[in-house]
């Protein structure tokens, strides 16, 4: 396989990667209640995200769960619901990631021997 | 044979064509199709891994006498777990929607090995099995449904006594057994608990017998799949939260209930029809759904046959056997061997795997030509 032909699996694992990544990433944050503004979040939480400076960070995620879970709103287990959900999406770009690095040993070898 | 190839062909063509083109995008290593069998078998253990954490937490009575006090029955349990054991929502979700995909997975592998004509002569243990093994699921499902001890779970017990009431001889008993005793109490809740679990851990006796005769079956996906498996259903969590209904109270008579169509069809036919009907439908497609290999009239399998004299008891033929049709026995005396290679003839396909294995050309199929064998070996290599 020519290095041009690597390129694109390469680009795409770490991109992949990165996904699996970031949706980890989305996981404390989710328990912590940080993605559920409705729900009184965990203040160590809160202020630990200060300290890292990441708060702003997580405004496109707190969006995102707005829009797309407002039934969660009163829910007590919102954060653990959105928690399941972005390691939902981890998993998902995990095995994406996985599929692309194994597909090369996926092609047919069966050869029938000659009696 | 001319209506089995109306009926499975066209199937058969369109199953191959889906699987070409999942292929195609997902190459034959991640192809779901490829392990159709398998993927029931996952959800079985995501099944049996979250209903451990619930079992821990579950507790199987219905004594709600002090209920107002929050003293524990199996409402307030599943509650508890519900809403104050961390994760605890997400791992009944998880346990509730695990059973649904079961059911759908195992619908898939049904309809992919009727397609491929993957379900007669040889194979007809693997059918029947598989009809108990869906029937112990469906039955084992609807004990979940019993066990939250909600409206609902009421309402289906009452109907399951009404409908084992209504059936001849061993309908009186087969209630008593159900509900543990002559009326609803604690050990009700008890018994259902015990078939929930003790028929689970049946399945795995079961899954021995739908084995059996494979010599290699597929028995997990790839994780890429499991992945997959896992992601889909805990996003069906967390888009579709599982709600209890209200507490059950003995004194009153729920009426109407959210049915879950995966577990709880065979209830709302018993709505909509008298129960001798409902009784008669479902032994009558139960029996029609076992038989059904024995519907289709085809040619005999054409066995294998062990040359004696060229058998040099290498063991290969043995190896490669799909089906487990090959035993190596002890040679006679006197043989320069140790060991003998026999065909079970009831378990054999007449694949020719086992004349493409042997090197000593020990092994035939006798009624067909070299040429059609390796037909078959290709046919069956690429399959």
């Amino acid at each position: 396989m020519s290095a041009r032909d690597r390129f694109l699996p390469i680009v795409l694992v770490l991109i992949f990667a990165a996904g699996c990544l970031g949706m980890t990433f989305m996981m404390p944050w989710a328990e912590f209640g940080l993605l559920t503004p409705s729900i009184p979040g965990s203040d160590w939480g809160k202020q630990f995200a200060d300290t890292l400076g990441i708060s702003g960070l997580l405004q496109p995620a707190i969006a995102f769960v707005n829009s797309n879970f407002p039934y969660l709103k009163d829910d007590v287990n919102a954060p653990y619901y959105v928690y399941g959900f972005f390691m939902a999406l981890a998993l998902i770009s995990a095995a994406i990631g996985i599929a692309v690095i194994g597909r090369e040993d996926a092609e047919e070898k069966t050869v029938l021997p000659l009696k | 044979m001319v209506m089995q190839k109306l009926y499975t062909d066209p199937l058969n063509k369109a199953t191959l064509w889906l699987e070409h083109w999942t292929n195609v995008i997902a190459t034959s290593k991640y192809n779901p199709f490829y392990y159709h069998g398998a993927l029931p078998q996952f959800y079985l253990w995501v099944l049996f891994l979250s209903g451990l954490l619930l079992f821990a937490y579950y507790i199987p009575t219905i004594d709600n006498a002090y209920a107002s006090e929050r003293l524990i029955n199996a409402w307030t349990s599943v509650d508890y777990i519900t809403k104050t054991i961390p994760f605890g929502a997400v791992f009944r979700g998880l346990h509730r929607y695990a059973g649904d995909a079961m059911v759908l997975t195992i619908i898939l592998h049904v309809l992919r090995v009727w397609f491929t004509d993957r379900y007669r002569q040889y194979r007809w243990v693997q059918w029947v099995s598989g009809v108990v093994l869906l029937l112990a699921v469906l039955f084992i499902g609807q004990t979940g449904y019993y066990l939250v001890w909600d409206e609902r779970s009421l309402l289906l017990t009452r109907m399951t006594v009404s409908a084992f009431e209504s059936l001849p001889v061993i309908g009186q008993p087969l209630k008593d057994w159900f509900i543990n005793g002559k009326e609803i109490t604690n050990l009700t809740l008890s018994n259902y608990l015990f078939i929930h679990i003790g028929l689970s851990f049946m399945l795995l006796f079961g899954l021995w017998v739908h084995y059996v005769r494979m010599a290699r079956p597929v028995l997990t996906p790839p994780p890429v799949i499991n992945y997959i498996l896992v992601a889909i259903t805990l996003a069906v969590v967390a888009m579709f939260p599982i709600q209890s209904g209200t507490m059950a109270q003995l004194t009153q008579t729920p009426t109407s209930f959210e049915i879950d169509w995966f577990f709880l069809w065979p209830y709302w036919m018993m709505t909509k029809m008298s129960m001798g009907f409902f009784w008669a439908l479902m032994i009558g497609a139960v029996v029609l759904f076992t038989a059904v290999p024995w519907f289709v009239r085809t040619k005999p399998v054409e066995t294998a046959e062990v040359v004696l004299t060229k058998c040099t008891g290498c063991s290969l033929c043995d190896k490669d056997c799909p089906y487990e049709a090959i035993d190596m026995v002890p040679a006679p005396a006197g043989s320069r061997f140790k060991l003998l290679a026999t065909v079970k003839s009831y378990r054999c396909s007449g694949c020719g795997l086992c004349v493409g294995a042997c090197a000593f050309d020990a092994i035939d199929l006798p009624n067909l030509l070299d040429s059609d064998v390796s037909n078959q070996i290709k046919a069956a290599a690429q399959s």
